[in-house]
């Protein structure tokens, strides 16, 4: 029989220093089952467990979890806040949080069982004595129930309390234990790139980059997860993935949603922080990387980085060119009539900030070089829709297209994000009749009608991940260095190109005319969603 | 007429046999005039499933369970029900749809064609399920039933089949003969996968053992297991397939051997032993494994109700014992040396369309089911009681 065995490797291949990842061999019984391997007792510590994403997201998706059976059999939800509470008082709020937000039933019985590993941490989060505190209650733990010193921190606060925390969290020496020490960060990661280089370093001080899992909940997402099945199990894919036969690529992140609660922290932050560095990016990075050597965090990691990192920064001339920003008005989204962004709680009324981006980007290597990728995010858009667009080039022949009844459209291959995740193609095909008269059909492939189960919630499935050790789905120091890298200059033209005269867009319309007006001068247009 | 939710069956249409594909086409186009929906346009189909009943089971009884099979596997399923052996050769064919009204526009998910084959018919029918076979897809067989590999349809389909799926839960001959069927398949058609939906039924009960020893703290305590035991509810027909899948699982996955000749039966209950070596010594530790029936209101007869494993000495250092409850829960409490735990998890997989559909998903060729059967073959063929 195997025996139990840690092997460290030291990857050579790889650009980040010190990363040092540890394949544990598996128990021999776990052969064959859903998960190769399943987590070790843990405490999972929350910071800000009193807060939106704690009862929205997090309690919700470890509860599922817990439900699947997917935790060990020993486990510590330890919630450290402010706020005072109770362990009895946090299991209540978290119960009626399960209760509202879970995508599955809460069964009591299941509930009961969980609940017992639940737990409440009172401290200011600036008080290095609350963070002793809360060591000596983890280490009680570990002795009392088993948790065996693994400890994953999740740090769902505001960006601006990350960095005290993170001091804090090394200054108490929570920063190791006897087993594993594992953080996780919500975005933002800085607010550029210098602000995210210093983060960085800071986090370094502390932590080894080993330890340490930046969320973007997007790479959580079924759908996104399938693109590498998809590019990359699919053998008719990857000849035809490149600018000889791809025309453009266009990636939407359309929300419905206004600022809702969030008007002090999106008016610092604005569209091309909240989506596009993080979010319309990773899904850039996804699609347009380079095959890994094998499908291992490091390797995939290094392919999206370097993919990230060939990505030409726009001078500032193409800022100008290849960018725009909007902001909504008053208009209607489903019917219902609400205010503009100036007029939204919390938000400077002369606001300047954008709530809509369009841009272009253009990959500077050998596979891609000339191909466009627009992407273009944006609030109060009509519909919530997330998707990736990737059109191909006309046939080099025009043989139906010539007599002016038939109007050609390009193939086109569509991965669907949210919230219909799926993929469709889209091709020509001859109408039935004496004539040679043609239409664009499309294949759907959907997730809902051919697999039926439910897909487990993003957070669910990156929560595992963490306490599994495996950062494939988590971005890397450099992946968001890179990400800022693009990102950065255009914030710094911005603020010396006077923005267009905001609102310029309706809540409710697909954004303002002058990013329909910059595609076409490329002669294309937007995919109508 | 609705099996599900989601998934709207029309009534099923008498044809005639020559008849079944276009009477299918004009379904689709039908769509959906109950309710005034706009016609599903959309036909998804991923695999051809052939389902031979089981006896006295007609296919109206599968209703359910085929709705729910084609809405997460989209399919055309052909039911063939055998009816009277004896009567004049005779055949009824009926076809239906089911369609998937959630989405926008509603997809047409599953295509039924039932026969109901009697006298010689029944001989004659392979070629005409060949015929209504989904071109360039997988093509299952499955039985549902105790398999009689002498069978006439069987054996001229089974050919043709890219996998065979069975449910040793409704066998009929003794669970220790699962590996019987399965070697006689496996010699005679070697091309062919099967699969075991009783497989895939106890998984919770490997993940909950598993998972005991997914803690390194208990890892070292596998080599120390003196005894397991197995309970399952006896019911009706008292098969004890899926409690002798579970020790086959534990036992070959932990390299025990069998003591020669140690195999009891005891009515329903069961009594094995089996050996393993004692990391670096000579010597050997010896496990024995009891399967007993334990009977529960809200289970099938045959499904699992618990196991308790034990390592050695009194009281043992380390206990594993999970038992199920009523509403589908397992009750599962751990002691070790450092701890003593209790939780409670839904068990997971209760309805038989999940099982079969976690089988349709599975791998072609499952390396521990096979290791699992072979132990059964090391059992059968070592101990006289059990031939």
């Amino acid at each position: 029989m195997r025996r139990l065995l840690r092997v460290s490797m030291l990857c050579p291949y790889n650009n980040s220093n010190n990363m040092l990842e540890t394949r544990t061999v598996l128990n021999p019984l776990r052969e064959g089952m859903r998960v190769a391997r399943a987590p070790e007792p843990a405490s999972i510590i929350i910071f800000g467990a009193t807060g939106d994403l704690a009862r929205r997201k997090l309690v919700p998706a470890l509860y599922n979890l817990a439900r699947d059976n997917y935790l060990p059999p020993v486990y510590n939800i330890v919630g450290f806040a402010r706020k005072p509470r109770t362990d009895d008082d946090i299991r209540g709020e978290y119960k009626k949080a399960v209760t509202e937000f879970s995508r599955e039933k809460i069964e009591e019985q299941v509930w009961d069982s969980f609940s017992q590993n639940v737990f409440y941490v009172q401290s200011d989060l600036d008080d290095v004595e609350g963070y002793k505190r809360l060591k000596s209650e983890l280490e009680r733990m570990d002795q009392e129930r088993g948790s065996a010193g693994n400890r994953l921190f999740y740090l769902a606060v505001p960006p601006d309390l990350m960095p005290q925390i993170i001091e804090l969290l090394g200054q108490a020496e929570l920063n190791h234990s006897a087993g594993y020490t594992r953080i996780i960060l919500e975005k933002p990661f800085g607010r550029d790139l210098h602000s995210a280089v210093e983060l960085n370093h800071m986090l370094h001080g502390v932590f080894d980059e080993s330890q340490i899992y930046r969320i973007d909940h997007y790479l959580g997402k079924e759908a996104v997860q399938n693109i590498f099945v998809f590019r990359f199990a699919n053998g008719i894919l990857e000849p035809i993935w490149n600018r000889t036969y791809i025309n453009n690529i266009q990636i939407t992140v359309a929300e419905t949603v206004g600022v809702e609660a969030r008007g002090d922290y999106y008016d610092n932050s604005g569209a091309m922080r909240d989506i596009i560095q993080n979010h319309a990016l990773q899904l850039l990075a996804v699609t347009t990387m380079e095959p890994p050597a094998e499908f291992t965090p490091n390797d995939v990691r290094n392919e999206k980085a370097q993919v990230l990192r060939a990505i030409r920064p726009l001078s500032f001339e193409e800022i100008r060119e290849c960018t725009v920003r909007g902001q909504y008005g008053a208009g209607a989204i489903g019917g219902l009539k609400v205010p503009g962004y100036r007029t939204e709680p919390k938000v400077n009324p002369e606001s300047v900030t954008e709530t809509y981006v369009a841009m272009k980007l253009r990959i500077e290597n050998w596979r891609w070089a000339g191909v466009p990728f627009y992407l273009r995010t944006g609030k109060h858009l009509p519909k919530r829709y997330t998707e990736i667009a990737i059109e191909f080039n006309l046939p080099p022949l025009m043989l139906f297209g010539k007599d002016g009844v038939n109007q050609m459209e390009p193939n086109s291959l569509v991965f669907n994000i949210q919230p219909d995740e799926g993929i469709s193609l889209k091709f020509e095909s001859k109408i039935p009749g004496q004539d040679n008269r043609i239409r664009p059909v499309n294949m759907d492939f959907r997730y809902t009608s051919s697999f039926g189960e439910a897909a487990p919630e993003a957070y669910e499935r990156l929560l595992l991940d963490a306490m599994l050790g495996d950062p494939m789905l988590f971005t890397r120091y450099d992946e968001v260095e890179a990400q800022w890298a693009v990102i950065s200059p255009i914030l710094e033209a911005w603020k010396q190109i006077p923005p267009p005269p905001f609102p310029n867009y309706e809540a409710g319309a697909w954004g303002p005319k002058a990013a329909d007006e910059f595609i076409q001068r490329d002669g294309r247009k937007w995919r109508r969603l | 007429m609705l099996s599900s939710p989601d998934i709207l069956h029309l009534p099923p249409r008498v044809v005639s046999l020559k008849s079944v594909e276009s009477e299918l086409g004009a379904l689709r186009k039908e769509g959906l005039p109950a309710n005034g929906a706009p016609a599903a346009v959309l036909r998804a189909c991923t695999l051809t499933l052939v389902v031979l009943c089981d006896k006295n089971e007609a296919p109206d009884d599968l209703e359910e369970l085929t709705s729910q099979i084609v809405q997460s596997h989209p399919a055309r399923v052909i039911l063939i029900a055998q009816q009277d052996a004896d009567a004049d050769a005779w055949l009824e064919t009926r076809v239906s749809t089911y369609t998937a009204t959630g989405g926008n526009p509603p997809r047409l998910v599953g295509e039924e064609i039932a026969f109901y084959p009697s006298g010689a018919q029944y001989d004659s029918l392979p070629s005409a399920v060949l015929a209504l076979r989904v071109s360039g897809l997988p093509f299952i067989l499955y039985w549902r039933g105790q398999p009689d590999l002498d069978d006439p349809l069987f054996r001229a389909l089974v050919g043709e089949c890219d996998q065979i799926l069975f449910d040793s839960l409704h066998f009929t001959a003794r669970a220790e003969r699962i590996n019987n069927t399965i070697a006689r398949l496996r010699l005679n058609y070697p091309d062919v996968s099967f699969g075991d939906v009783n497989w895939q039924r106890i998984r919770p009960w490997r993940e909950f053992v598993a998972q005991f020893f997914d803690d390194p703290a208990n890892m070292e305590y596998l080599d120390t297991i003196t005894r397991v035991a197995i309970d399952f509810s006896a019911g009706l027909t008292g098969n004890q397939s899926a409690a002798v899948l579970l020790m086959a699982w534990l036992a070959s996955s932990l390299n025990w051997r069998v003591v020669h000749g140690s195999y009891q039966r005891d009515g329903l209950a069961r009594v094995a032993r089996f050996e393993r070596s004692v990391y670096g010594s000579d010597s050997k530790r010896e496990i024995r494994v009891t399967i007993s029936t334990r009977d529960q209101d809200d289970c099938l007869s045959g499904e699992l109700t618990g196991v308790r494993l034990e390592t050695e000495n009194e009281p043992p250092e380390l206990v594993l014992q999970a038992n199920r409850a009523p509403g589908g829960f397992v009750h599962v409490s751990e002691l070790t040396p450092h701890r003593f735990t209790e939780r409670v998890a839904p068990l997971n997989l209760p309805q038989e369309s999940n099982v079969l559909t976690s089988e349709l998903d599975a791998p072609r060729r499952d390396r521990n089911y096979h290791r699992a059967l072979e132990l059964l073959d090391a059992l059968v063929a070592q101990t006289a009681d059990g031939r």
